[in-house]
């Protein structure tokens, strides 16, 4: 499956980024990256919130219809 | 493992002594300038160096943006240090149109940066433009 990142960019120049398809943390370590490179472009750039997928969001990412009974979406706000 | 991240952007551009000119200068004044370009070119509006106030007094800055909703200009200034910041005389009802060209310049300038960063990771990279009542946002896709 292809990792994919989906970054969807506001009028006021925040945005929300989608990682798709990547394996265990590596999802983290690759939003880590981009904010280091965007930083050597001049585009600093703090978490608000990160969301992790639910069960159904994941599966819907691979084409699966299992989901894991009792999961539930987490978030995780940082301070800005 | 898979994530939805939402990030709050500032831009800060190299030292004013980094500028240079043409390709020969810092990437992220050439992103900037760039992103004013496109801003100005969307607003059919066009690119200076100086923007007026009320009175009619001008003053020099980085970049400036002058529209035909918006003839004063919007003045793009770079501190010292880096902080872009954004300078325009408002008075007489041009705070939206001033506002307009600003978060314009950002939009661009972050969705410039976003692209490049996702190419220098190996991605593939298509960029889309949505408007969503009178918000428009840019999706950049990235796929590796």
């Amino acid at each position: 499956m292809s990792k994919r990142i989906d970054v969807q960019i506001s009028k006021d120049g925040t945005f929300r980024a989608e990682f798709s398809g990547f394996a265990g943390d590596d999802c983290i370590d690759h939003a880590e990256r981009l904010r280091s490179v965007l930083a050597g472009y001049g585009l600093i750039v703090d978490p608000i919130a990160v969301q992790r997928k639910d069960p159904a969001e994941i599966a819907a990412e691979i084409g699966e219809d299992e989901q894991e009974p009792g999961e539930v979406r987490q978030e995780v706000r940082r301070p800005r | 493992m898979s994530i939805i991240s939402s990030y709050s952007t500032k831009i800060k551009v190299a030292p004013r002594a980094s500028r240079g000119a043409g390709n020969k200068g810092d990437q992220t004044w050439q992103l900037l300038h760039e992103a004013v370009i496109a801003a100005a070119e969307e607003l059919s509006g066009e690119v200076r160096s100086e923007i007026a106030d009320y009175n009619g007094t001008t003053r020099q800055v980085d970049f400036a943006i002058a529209t035909p909703e918006f003839p004063r200009g919007v003045g793009i200034v770079v501190s010292p240090s880096g902080e872009v910041r954004f300078m325009y005389d408002h008075y007489g009802g041009y705070k939206r149109q001033a506002e307009k060209i600003s978060e314009l310049v950002t939009q661009h300038y972050t969705t410039l940066a976003v692209t490049r960063a996702l190419r220098a990771l190996n991605y593939d990279v298509e960029i889309q433009e949505r408007g969503q009542g009178t918000e428009r946002r840019v999706l950049v896709q990235g796929v590796m």
